[in-house]
């Protein structure tokens, strides 16, 4: 545990200029993803396709079977923060993509022979994840908004929700990057974010409030930083009754953030040692 | 959004830079060696890539290091481009310390590996110009060097297309241009024509040819092809089970595999010749190949038999065994014969074998020829080739 961490290759910079490498660095890598992405259009559609499709179909659908919860809001403004979370997390399995793409056909070996710190690979690949979560996580508030009458356009919940979203997503991405980092293939690392992906949506009250959960499930509920993620999302976009409290999700969801990248460093670092071998 | 606030400080970043480039140059005339390691030692696990490596690699000189696969070439590679970091032993590249300095080590090279890396939805322009803001170039000059190298590499007409759709040789010649793009005092090149057609090799060969007739650029790439080796290199290093096996110019490690030959080919008075030749003790030995070339240049195949080793000829007491015997009867029945068909004015091929260097005696050879009245028309050496140097030394043969 400790020779990672003193690992010199990915130890803060100390020869003069490593800190501009590492912001350009960050910078440039941002910049590649995202003009892959923005090159990519079926990746775009796609993935602003799954949260609209959540609300359209089942949101509608699902209105006529839900009675109001305590809550008070309609089923389709109930799940459209846990949507948009789902977005968040999508992007940053994506932004694990992004790695593990990179790692498997060799262009990372580029990165690691350019004079930036290794440690700006990771926070790289790790911004454009962000980046794509959030403007995701935009497209979801405005196809609520549009859907919705209870959702006002207005710039501070709106941006205070985009925080939310950003994040959660960081733990997210993080952990992506841990899995992308060790994962041997494409098929192990979709597998393994498949098992991830459906428990994080549907052990949580993005779909139905904590209230109507048998005790277990509540409890694992409790254990996914999504459920916090929602309650803080209701709260400020809504101004909904508070199932847990604006103070503990932002308290739980920071943590989550700085546990993610924290594995996602450790495992990225670990895994740079390995590199050549 | 930090962002915005980074894309302003990588203009501040590449100020800086420029500034530092100019200390970078003067640290460099320092060292006396472009690449220099001692002991360098690096295991994965069980297996021993590299074992206590001992290189040194002269400023503007073309390195190549050659050796059958898993030999320890990409390792080697690996370890001077900061890749991975050695278990034992000392590695400088452009004077500054692979461990200690990384930083000021990858600003100095320039690097291609072996499988291609190209990120394939990206377009050559793209990519190169990613490549460059990696490096911290400044937009305008990025802009000024893809332009310059893409027309080295002849991509112009592709450059604006995605990598995906780029044939293996121009995606290598891709690769060539972004390891350039920074303008390294040393380039690494891992196997740079591998999976290559013979006509993408030769273009290969040339832009790094005309490179190096550019300035100073030192190259170390690692191949197992010998002829690739044979032609570009000023030094080889052989390596096998991650040890230096041997080392030196292409030309003096054939050397120590023996003689020379020279070819002539002239005509004159050959028999003239022929006794002259057997009375130098600098000859080992000597036969004529073809002869009597017509002027319209068909040549009829003369009696090649080998032969003669002319104190053998004189010795026939030293030549007890019966080969040797056989040889020296050979000899008189080929002079007999070129004797008789060689007409004046008739062109013949004579090769020789030499018992010193062929390229001090290139001239005692053609005045011999001459004072002896045989006019030396072409003069050609022929040369064991580094297949036979790689064999001697590893007691294999390469494979692919």
């Amino acid at each position: 545990m400790a020779t990672v961490l003193k690992n010199r290759a990915i130890a803060a910079p100390k020869e003069p200029g490593e800190w501009n490498g590492l912001l350009a660095g960050i910078y440039t890598l941002w910049l590649k993803h995202m003009r892959k992405f923005r090159s990519s259009p079926v990746e775009v559609l796609f993935t602003l396709a799954t949260p609209v499709l959540w609300i359209l179909f089942f949101g509608i659908c699902m209105t006529g079977m839900v009675v109001p919860t305590q809550t008070g809001l309609g089923y389709q403004a109930f799940i459209t923060p846990g949507v948009m979370l789902l977005t968040g997390l999508t992007a940053s399995i994506l932004g694990g993509t992004t790695l593990l793409l990179e790692r498997v056909n060799g262009t990372l070996k580029e990165y690691l022979v350019a004079p930036i710190p290794r440690l700006a690979v990771l926070l790289g690949s790790m911004t454009s994840g962000l980046t794509k979560a959030v403007l995701q996580a935009i497209a979801v508030l405005v196809a609520g908004a549009v859907l919705d009458s209870t959702l006002q356009f207005r710039i501070l919940p709106f941006l205070a929700a985009l925080t939310i979203v950003g994040v959660y997503s960081l733990g997210f991405v993080g952990l992506a990057s841990a899995f992308a980092s060790q994962a041997k293939s494409m098929e192990s690392y979709h597998s393994l974010i498949m098992v991830m992906n459906l428990p994080v949506l549907f052990i949580s009250n993005a779909l139905y409030p904590l209230e109507k959960m048998p005790v277990t499930i509540r409890g694992l509920a409790m254990l996914n930083p999504t459920t916090y993620g929602v309650d803080a999302c209701r709260i400020l976009l809504y101004g909904s009754k508070p199932e847990i409290g604006l103070g503990i999700d932002l308290v739980v969801l920071a943590a989550f953030m700085v546990l993610g990248i924290y594995i996602g460093y450790r495992s990225f670092s670990s895994v740079m040692q390995k590199i050549g071998a | 959004m930090p962002l915005f606030l980074e894309s302003r400080l990588i203009v501040l970043a590449t100020i800086f830079k420029q500034n530092r480039e100019g200390k970078l140059a003067q640290g460099q005339d320092a060292g006396v060696y472009a690449i220099e390691t001692s002991g360098l030692t690096k295991s994965f696990g069980k297996v021993k890539a590299v074992v206590g490596l001992d290189l040194k690699v002269e400023e503007g000189a073309l390195y190549a290091l050659l050796g059958p696969n898993g030999a320890g070439k990409t390792t080697t590679i690996n370890l001077l481009t900061t890749l991975i970091g050695p278990d034992k032993g000392m590695a400088k590249v452009a004077g500054y310390d692979v461990v200690k300095q990384p930083g000021m080590v990858r600003r100095s090279i320039g690097v291609t590996f072996q499988e291609v890396s190209l990120d394939r939805n990206l377009t050559g322009r793209s990519l190169l110009d990613i490549h460059g803001r990696l490096y911290q170039l400044p937009q305008k000059e990025i802009k000024k060097r893809i332009e310059q190298l893409v027309e080295l590499v002849e991509l112009q007409e592709v450059l604006d297309r995605p990598v995906k759709t780029y044939s293996g040789g121009m995606k290598r010649r891709l690769e060539l241009a972004r390891g350039l793009l920074t303008e390294p005092s040393i380039l690494f090149l891992d196997e740079p024509t591998v999976g290559l057609d013979p006509h993408n090799r030769e273009n290969i060969w040339a832009y790094l040819q005309e490179l190096r007739s550019r300035g100073n650029l030192t190259i170390m790439l690692t191949t197992h092809y010998l002829d690739e080796a044979e032609k570009l290199a000023d030094k080889v290093g052989i390596i096998d089970e991650g040890k230096l096996v041997v080392e030196g110019s292409p030309a003096s490690l054939i050397a120590s595999l023996g003689t020379d030959i020279i070819k002539l080919t002239g005509s004159g008075d050959l028999a003239r010749f022929k006794e002259a030749l057997r009375q130098q003790e600098w000859i080992a030995a000597f036969r004529v190949a073809s002869e009597r070339i017509k002027q319209d240049g068909s040549s009829i195949e003369g009696a090649s038999a080998p032969v003669s080793a002319p104190r053998g000829v004189e010795s026939p007491e030293t030549a007890g065994k019966s080969e040797e015997t056989a040889l020296s009867e050979a000899v008189e029945a080929t002079t007999t014969a070129s004797d008789m068909a060689v007409e004046p004015g008739g062109i013949t091929e004579i090769l020789i074998n030499l018992t010193s260097e062929a390229g001090r005696s290139v001239k005692p050879l053609v005045d011999l020829a001459e004072h002896n009245g045989f006019e030396v028309a072409d003069v050609s050496l022929q040369r064991p080739t580094l297949n036979e140097v790689f064999f001697k030394y590893t007691g294999r043969r390469l494979r692919d």
